[in-house]
């Protein structure tokens, strides 16, 4: 039993609809683990009451005869970011921490439809602005692998649940590597899809021309399931592409079998990572080379612009998504009645984390009268100049690598007070979101007992050709091991 | 050079009210983001290329009338006779 | 020394023939709903929300474009109005105004012809939405906010700054109002369905916005009172400053709101949930648009032989150009009809909030009208009787012929019966029959007797031709 919430989606799924244990069992011993460890890990915002409970209904239908959906008693946590029915949902801030959505996401109802269970809704960096998930009002998230850690972010909680084996997988979100670090620094993988597969109705925007949500999982094969489930035109969000469009092109990767596979090492990325993280990306390269396909190193000269462009689009279009947040509708209690509502609105908005303020202050900035051109129209233009880059680099290439992030799993509070140095964490993730491509995170390695994560991009609509590299590499450096918790 | 006062008109326009110490550590942190920020002043603004995604017409919603119906008023928790209660307006 | 004058103004139409608002389905017709009923997730601005836009709002948007000349883009695009109001649900509004971008409308440099000969030019037009709505408690300055309206679909028609004379404006907004009737895209006598603020100069000033303008009629009062202040202080060399005024309806003056040097930055950039639309020739091509007031107009000069007056009555009005072709499908007689409309039906009807007439609360329709026209022109009654008729039929839609059969209304050609009367006046009116021979107009005074005793029914022309025969023979 205590090997349960080793089992991946396929473990479980089999398991359960050959009986060799039933949901219940499954779900209570993910309950039972997140009550022996999550106070180390700090994790999970909210616990689904009713979990147990939809559990038992699965197994009874089971039981009937009934048919059930394929991933029938998986785990689920989803960050604390997208909506969820009945559950609290409170992008770990205090704006919203009494807030309970009357709807559910779309990516929510796509995974309860296969009669997956939601476990609980999992920490992140405050309205998903963070890289370590230090940043939430709920407290901070640890990393698994060594508690002293931070463990990534913004969608720390996401990663470090399943890391932890308190989830099967869980769901998170990448604005500008939110996904894929954490995944990256608690040896997880996952994926950020190609802008607008998946559908962003009900997730609670951060910035909207960047933002995805996404799978973590144990390994390429979950994130491959859970993916294929969440993706799909819908007409919530007029920003998802039709769905012939996807299916279309996952045929014609299939034709790419018959060439070697055109991998492409970024230099500038690689030049800027610390040593041990280089090490080890360096011999992700020889893996690839023994599964025979084509390594060599290039360059993406737009690089050095990615990170400004981000931070100016990205702060641009949070201090407008996050306007909404006056206290008047949703929130939590502070009567309106004796203020003057320029007053009010100022000082319930005084309640934001500082990072969020900071990031609100300066996107107001960046499109202030004056300085639309200086930065915002200049942030646009770098990129478009990095995706015409990538375009051309993928004519080329299947195919582009670097570290997931440029340094090691750093100590809680090191980076903390120094915004700028903490923003320099994303340089490898960024391009991905302001090109739209799809990228994924795997494990490569450890150093000193901390997690290391090679990240590949494809071109848009590519994930195929992800999943599958992904897969032989995962095959092939075999990492079989589980934190100590 | 971001100034005390650029700082107190964001702090006004984007409706946040800081504290004197925030107003003093936010003002060195911004100013060392906007100064990162300011490496964007080596690219030329001439053409670039559109990556905008386009819809057809045809792909729009209908106008057709579609209640919400779940239950939408208990999250709104400030009420008065059905209106949303706000704050004074001069 | 009176300096020119240059006026401007941003009209704002609501879309009321939608069924749903701009960017979510629940109802486009607020009025009358609970407070706090029609709202959904999108339209009260819930985290995680997304806006879904309005296919049907884009065509009628395009058509007001195309009615009032204007080239519509071949891509149209949203953007965000950044501000913070507490009736606006998500702090921005979204809007097609984008202060950076070079074309974002749906619609720009129009022209609109209207009175005699003149004309103005259109700037822009733009989709956008419109937000909830403040109500304050019995003097209490706390505000209660009602979210039905939030999101309900607006056009927003900005003009060049061509007018000199607020008699010219009102002249153009009733010609704006008779476009959108004669459009379908809404229904004007609404309340708050149609909005226009102004802006105002004079010489080289500054701009003066005037806000909360109640009615179309007021604007004109709130126009001529703001240039009256310029000029005065222009007279008395006090600069003007730039600002926004509001229109103080019981007072009737402007009164300032917020001066333009704390004007609001509104931090415009692309809507990025809302993709850009590409909107093709030949999808204008398809849309059927109404026939507009100066065709319709010109047709019922040419086809209908109506005066130039009438026919500008009956288009100023859409609901009377309605009555009268309908009335005219019935029975062919296009003069008369239009003239029974405008001279008789019209004087009853009482003027509606946007100061129009209107005939609502008036029971008599096209099938009265034509009936009515028919039995006048058959001679079966006489005008007197009709216009009688015409007033019981307003009040209770009974059809002409009952009322006649029960009034006994007809006229009367018989002779024998005429003759009959006729004697009768001339024994009671000796003097009168006397002072004929002196005075031609006591005929006249004879025919009125006649006309009384039958209660209106004698045939006039008969009457007459017998109280002649008769005076021959005395």
């Amino acid at each position: 039993m205590s090997n349960l919430p080793k089992l991946d989606v396929q473990g479980v799924v089999e398991g359960i609809r050959n009986g060799c244990f039933t949901a219940e069992e499954y779900i209570s011993s993910l309950l039972d683990r997140i009550e022996k460890i999550d106070k180390k890990i700090n994790a999970f915002i909210t616990l689904n009451k009713s979990a147990i409970n939809q559990a038992k209904e699965i197994d009874k239908k089971i039981k009937r005869g009934d048919p059930v959906g394929s991933l029938a008693g998986i785990g689920i946590g989803i960050k604390d970011n997208i909506s969820t029915i009945n559950l609290k949902t409170t992008c770990a801030s205090k704006m919203l921490s009494e807030y309970v959505p009357p709807y559910n996401a779309t990516v929510v109802k796509k995974l309860l439809d296969k009669d997956a269970i939601i476990i609980g809704k999992v920490n992140l960096d405050e309205f998903a602005m963070g890289s370590t998930t230090e940043w939430s009002f709920f407290g901070l998230t640890r990393n698994p692998w060594n508690t002293g850690y931070v463990c990534g972010g913004s969608s720390g909680g996401s990663a470090a649940s399943v890391a932890a084996q308190m989830c099967t997988v869980s769901l998170g979100s990448d604005t500008g590597g939110s996904i894929r670090c954490p995944s990256s620094f608690c040896s997880v993988v996952g994926l950020k899809p190609t802008y607008g597969l998946v559908s962003r109705y009900g997730l609670i925007s951060y910035s909207n021309s960047l933002e995805q949500i996404g799978p973590i999982g144990k390994n390429v094969s979950d994130v491959r399931e859970i993916f294929s489930t969440i993706s799909g035109k819908d007409f919530n969000d007029n920003t998802t592409l039709d769905n012939n469009i996807y299916n279309h092109n996952a045929e014609n990767n299939k034709s790419y079998n018959n060439k070697k596979i055109k991998i492409g090492l970024i230099k500038e990325l690689i030049d800027g990572a610390d040593i041990d993280v280089s090490k080890c990306i360096y011999s992700s390269l020889d893996v690839f080379k023994n599964l025979d396909f084509e390594c060599e190193e290039t360059s993406l000269k737009s690089t050095e612009y990615a990170l400004a462009s981000y931070y100016t689009i990205a702060t641009a279009e949070a201090s407008s998504n996050l306007a909404r947040y006056d206290n008047i509708r949703y929130g939590f209690e502070l009567d309106p009645e004796e203020y003057e509502w320029n007053v009010y609105f100022s000082k319930v908005r005084g309640n934001f984390g500082n990072e969020v303020k900071r990031r609100i202050i300066v996107g107001t900035y960046v499109l202030s009268s004056g300085y639309y051109g200086k930065y915002y129209l200049k942030a646009q233009k770098a990129r478009s100049m990095i995706k015409t880059e990538l375009k051309q680099l993928f004519k080329k290439y299947d195919l582009l690598i670097s570290s997931t992030v440029p340094v090691l799993p750093f100590k809680i509070g090191e980076k903390i007070d120094d915004p700028l140095m903490m923003y320099l964490i994303d340089v490898n993730t960024v391009l991905a979101n302001l090109s739209g491509i799809p990228a994924v995170s795997i494990p490569a390695g450890f150093k000193d007992g901390l997690p290391i994560g090679i990240q590949i991009m494809a071109d848009e609509l590519e994930e195929e050709k992800l999943f599958n590299s992904s897969e032989l590499f995962e095959k092939s450096i075999n990492i079989n091991s589980y934190p100590d918790l | 050079m971001i100034t005390k006062d650029e700082l107190k008109h964001l702090s006004k326009l984007s409706k946040i009210e800081l504290s004197e110490e925030e107003y003093e550590t936010y003002l060195k942190q911004i100013e060392k983001i906007v100064g990162y920020l300011d490496k964007l002043d080596e690219i030329s603004l001439n053409e670039m290329e559109s990556y905008s995604m386009i819809k057809k017409i045809s792909d729009l919603r209908e106008d057709k009338v579609n209640e919400f119906d779940r239950d939408i008023q208990k999250v709104i928790k400030n009420k008065k006779d059905k209106f949303v209660r706000g704050p004074q307006m001069n | 020394m009176v300096l020119p004058v240059k006026i401007g103004l941003e009209i704002h139409c609501q879309l009321t023939e939608l069924n749903s608002k701009l960017f979510c389905s629940c109802y486009s017709n607020y009025r009358g709903k609970d407070i706090n009923e029609n709202i959904c997730p999108v339209c009260i601005g819930l985290p995680g929300t997304l806006p879904i836009l309005n296919k049907k709002a884009l065509e009628h948007a395009i058509m007001i474009s195309k009615a009032l000349n204007c080239k519509v883009p071949e891509i149209t695009m949203f953007s965000r109005k950044n501000y913070f109001y507490p009736d606006l649900p998500k702090n921005f509004q979204i809007t097609q105004y984008d202060s950076n971008e070079t074309d974002t409308s749906i619609g720009k440099n129009g022209i609109v012809f209207y009175g005699n000969n003149k004309k103005t030019r259109i700037r822009r037009i733009q989709l956008e939405e419109d937000p909830g709505r403040l109500i304050f408690e019995d003097g209490r300055q706390q505000a209660l906010i009602d979210y039905n309206r939030s999101g309900v679909a607006l056009v927003e028609i900005v003009t060049e700054p061509d007018f000199t004379d607020p008699k010219d404006v009102r002249l153009f907004l009733n010609k704006m109002t008779s476009i959108l009737e004669h459009l379908g895209v809404c229904k004007t006598d609404l309340e708050g369905s149609l909005r226009c603020d102004a802006n105002v100069s004079i010489g080289d000033g500054k701009k003066v916005e005037i806000k909360n303008v109640g009615s179309f009629g007021d604007v004109e009062k709130a126009l001529t009172y703001e240039i009256t202040r310029q000029q005065t202080m222009n007279l008395h060399e006090i600069e003007i400053k730039a600002e926004t005024r509001h229109w103080d309806d019981k007072r009737k003056i402007t009164k300032q709101s917020r001066s333009k040097e704390e004007e609001e930055d509104y931090r415009y950039f692309l809507e990025p949930d809302i993709p850009k639309i590409m909107v093709e020739e030949k999808y204008i091509a398809s849309l059927q648009i109404p026939e507009l007031p100066d065709d319709r107009k010109s047709r019922f000069i040419n086809n209908f032989g109506l005066s130039e007056h009438v026919s500008q009555i009956l288009i100023d009005n859409k609901e009377l150009g309605d009555l009268f072709e309908s009335a005219v499908n019935i029975y062919h007689s296009p003069v008369s009809i239009s003239n029974w409309i405008v001279s008789d039906i019209l004087a009853f009807a009482d003027y509606d909030s946007s100061g129009k007439k209107s005939l609502e609360n008036m029971k008599i329709n096209a099938n009265h009208i034509a009936e009515i026209a028919k039995l006048v022109d058959n001679n079966k009654i006489n005008r007197t009787t009709a216009k009688n008729i015409i007033g019981k039929i307003i009040k209770t839609g009974e059809l002409p012929s009952k009322l006649i059969n029960e009034k006994e209304v007809t006229i009367i050609t018989d002779e024998q019966i005429l003759n009959e009367t006729i004697n009768k006046i001339f024994e009671e009116g000796k003097n009168a029959v006397v002072d004929t021979k002196k005075n031609s107009n006591a005929i006249n005074f004879l025919l009125g007797k006649v006309m009384m005793a039958t209660r209106g029914r004698a045939d006039p022309k008969i009457t007459m031709k017998l109280i002649k025969q008769k005076l021959e023979q005395i």
